[in-house]
């Protein structure tokens, strides 16, 4: 089987396979208490939004959130690549940088950020629909059925299909594509903020030359022949600079080399379809990453009042690495379960909750089973309504963990999320002992509060009296290393999970020697996002075969199952920071 | 050459459903006015209605099945010739205002009830004057006219894109040149005629 790499932007790139899909870019931290992707009002947000019940996305600056529907993978995949290319477009612009200070800045309003999202909505969503979709063809030939799903989207792929279809090959045709949506987004926009600063900069001071909408208006208007002439061109740079043709480059090579070696080809195209277009040329246009150094003055003139604006990329940023550059974008991913967030409620045995009727409850279920959640504090406040007096609780208990049995309870008609709290390593040896010969027992830590170790001396070795599943939400590369979560000598033995439940997947990883095994949930490109990252942190020491899982079955279906029907989203933001 | 009728008669003579969706808009509205559905003009028409209509409502214009529109016979007829006029206008080159302003615009320069249409030549002759600004043959400062526009206009239109915008009518001869930065505006009687084509 042929192993492609494709490129899903310039500096970011896609692994596929008939069995992988890996893809990277940069990101910035989400933040859920503020999450736009949550509000009724998405006029902050671009969208990904089907008929009926299909899957959706939806890209805010600080984050995006993703609800696969159905069991389609072409359209999971879409969906996912979509909303990636809002994010790789934001973060690499300057008009993207703008709409990330606007976001992030106190004071500065929504209305403001809603006008520089809609003057970049038209190039925006014709850029994420052209190019997910002639991404995700490497593994569905028929992937342009998708678009039945999502019928708005079609005239705006057809946008960049029309002015790109004079080329040879997707990947050149991605390659301009990516060159032109980023040619429209980086007018020298900032130095406009930057001048204004610190009043908030108006749309009616932004010049129209400068609005990235207007821009892909007028270079759509090319005609064939100058595509054509600036694709030779680029065709004539690469070659000079790489000695071959640019579907030729090897693979296997790095992204930061496949990055250069693509950013040659793609500035080649835009430097000479704008020079030979005088309506282009006429337009202020900064180089590529030409933002930063104004950027980094608005953030340092904003910091000088007393003000934190964090923006996705630094002027001296050096390249990021492969699992660095996925892990930014996991960062910013959330697979929403359901629409919104439970209600929960915290109760200590004893005292408003009996633990006999907690463990009956768990007992009652179809396949008896106990689950003990980990979490740190941050994350269980942000994943439900709380009411005020549990969130005075969990303040007193920051920064954690809390350790509790979730359950599913109706109070008063509504359905409430009833954490039965384990307030210290003897309660737990209580509840185990109670539990014991009444069905599967787990405890699930998530790994962010598991690599806090401050807690560990006193609760694992009472924990392990149960199988211990270290949920994964937060990137591997900081877990390797002796006495770290993926070792540094050991061999890894992983394995793909089918879950039966469409939208989500799994993969478990066990490290020799370990007592935990690590599971990570999510849509199939974030579980083939970590695989990814596995086999580039490992190396030879992984094996993804071959190996007996029998006796954790029963115990990763209870976690799954119970992870699955409590939590309101999949994040891996290492527990919201 | 023989043009079938204005714009406007055009407009009156078709058959505008209650609800407007894109289907008709591209399938039944350009392609009556000989634009191809499947065109840069056509995205450009559209682009331009949505923005017209719903401003940022980027939720309705990328709801699930398609935009839908109900709009009062009156206001869609003057919603669809916006449209037509602010698209072909930027596509004739009138490019230093984003196109989705041009219909707010576009009332200070033409005469939109003398557009004429010719589907047989897949164009738009469209005649340039100040028709509704009261303003006569007055030399006024481009400040004048800008300051004429609706304050949410204002609000997203750059006056350095304005200015520029005159500018390019009086270099293209369909204003006059006052002097002194200012702008005369021809006669309703004697308008310049700008050629707009489909290609």
């Amino acid at each position: 089987m042929g192993r492609r790499k494709l490129e899903l932007t310039s500096r970011k790139r896609c692994l596929v396979t008939e069995d992988e899909v890996s893809a990277q870019q940069a990101s910035t931290r989400g933040a859920e208490e503020a999450d736009p992707t949550l509000s009724t009002d998405l006029s902050c947000c671009l969208l990904l939004i089907g008929e009926d019940e299909a899957s959706s996305g939806i890209y805010s600056p600080l984050a995006y959130r993703l609800r696969p529907r159905g069991d389609d993978l072409a359209e999971h995949h879409v969906m996912h690549l979509h909303e990636i290319h809002h994010k790789a477009l934001n973060d690499d612009t300057a008009w993207g940088a703008l709409i990330h200070v606007a976001a992030r800045h106190p004071g500065w309003t929504p209305d403001f950020l809603a006008l520089l999202v809609a003057n970049c909505r038209t190039v925006h969503e014709s850029f994420a629909s052209f190019m997910s979709v002639s991404l995700a063809r490497t593994r569905h030939h028929d992937v342009d059925r998708v678009f039945d799903r999502y019928p708005v989207y079609r005239p705006l792929a057809a946008r960049f299909e029309r002015l790109l279809r004079p080329l040879q090959g997707q990947h050149r045709r991605e390659l301009a594509a990516t060159g032109i949506a980023r040619w429209c987004m980086s007018a020298p926009v900032i130095d406009l903020a930057l001048s204004a600063y610190p009043e908030v900069l108006t749309l009616s001071a932004i010049p129209s030359a400068m609005r990235p909408d207007h821009r892909f208006r007028l270079a759509v208007r090319v005609d064939s022949g100058q595509i054509e002439a600036a694709a030779a061109a680029a065709d004539r740079a690469f070659r000079k600079d790489n000695g071959g043709e640019v579907d030729t480059v090897a693979l296997t090579e790095t992204d930061a080399a496949l990055d250069t070696a693509w950013g040659v080809w793609e500035d080649a195209f835009v430097a000479h379809l704008v020079a030979s277009v005088p309506r282009l040329a006429a337009l202020p246009t900064l180089p590529p990453n030409g933002h930063l150094q104004s950027a980094a003055s608005l953030t340092r003139a904003a910091a000088a009042g007393g003000l934190t604006v964090e923006l996705p990329h630094e002027t001296d940023e050096a390249p990021l690495s492969d699992i660095e550059s996925v892990q930014r974008l996991l960062n910013a991913t959330t697979l929403a379960l359901r629409e919104f967030p439970y209600r929960g409620a915290l109760a200590i045995p004893g005292g408003e909750v009996d633990l006999e009727e907690v463990l009956a409850l768990c007992e009652a279920s179809g396949r008896p089973h106990v689950v003990l959640h980990g979490r740190r504090v941050v994350d269980l406040a942000r994943s439900f309504n709380f009411g005020r007096g549990d969130r005075g609780r969990l303040a007193d208990l920051a920064p954690g963990p809390v350790f509790a049995i979730r359950n599913l309870i109706d109070h008063d008609g509504e359905e409430v999320i009833l954490h039965t709290e384990v307030t210290s390593p003897d309660a737990f040896a209580s509840l185990a002992g109670s539990w014991a010969g009444r069905g599967v027992a787990a405890v699930c830590v998530t790994a962010s509060c598991f690599v806090e170790e401050a807690w560990q001396q006193g609760w694992l070795p009472a924990l392990r009296v149960w199988p211990i599943v270290v949920l994964v939400d937060l990137g591997l590369a900081p877990m390797v290393g002796e006495g770290r979560l993926l070792g540094s000598q050991e061999h890894v033995y992983g394995t793909y999970l089918g879950l039966g439940r469409g939208g989500v997947r799994a993969l478990a990883w066990h490290v020799d020697g370990h007592p935990h095994v690590m599971l990570v949930l999510g849509d199939d490109l974030t579980v083939q996002l970590f695989a990814g990252q596995l086999e580039d942190t490992l190396g030879l020491r992984l094996s993804l075969e071959d190996s007996d899982w029998s006796q954790w079955l029963d115990v990763l279906a209870a976690v799954t199952s119970n992870v699955l029907e409590t939590e309101p989203a999949l994040r891996y933001d290492a527990g919201g920071g | 050459m023989t043009h079938a009728s204005t714009l406007a008669e055009h407009v009156d003579n078709l058959e505008i459903p209650d609800e407007l969706d894109r289907d008709w808009f591209t399938s039944s509205f350009l392609v009556s006015c000989g634009i191809d559905p499947h065109s840069d003009v056509a995205d450009l028409c559209e682009d331009v209605l949505l923005a017209s209509v719903l401003g940022d409502d980027a939720a309705f214009h990328l709801r699930p099945g398609g935009w839908r529109l109900n709009v009062a016979g009156t206001a869609v007829k003057a919603l669809l010739t916006g449209a037509l006029l602010g698209a072909a206008l930027f596509h004739y080159g009138a490019t230093d205002i984003p196109a989705e302003l041009l219909p707010a615009v576009i009332p200070l320069v033409v005469d939109v009830n003398r557009v004429r249409l010719s589907r047989r030549e897949r164009e738009l002759l469209v005649p340039l004057r100040i028709a509704s600004a009261g303003l006569g043959e007055m030399a006024v400062s481009p400040h004048v006219l800008y300051n004429r526009l609706e304050p949410s206009v204002r609000a997203e239109l750059n006056f350095g894109d304005f200015a520029d915008f005159c500018d390019r009518l009086i270099a293209a001869g369909h204003l006059d040149d006052a002097g002194l930065g200012d702008v005369r505006t021809r006669p309703g009687g004697r308008p310049a005629w700008i050629r707009v084509t489909w290609t």
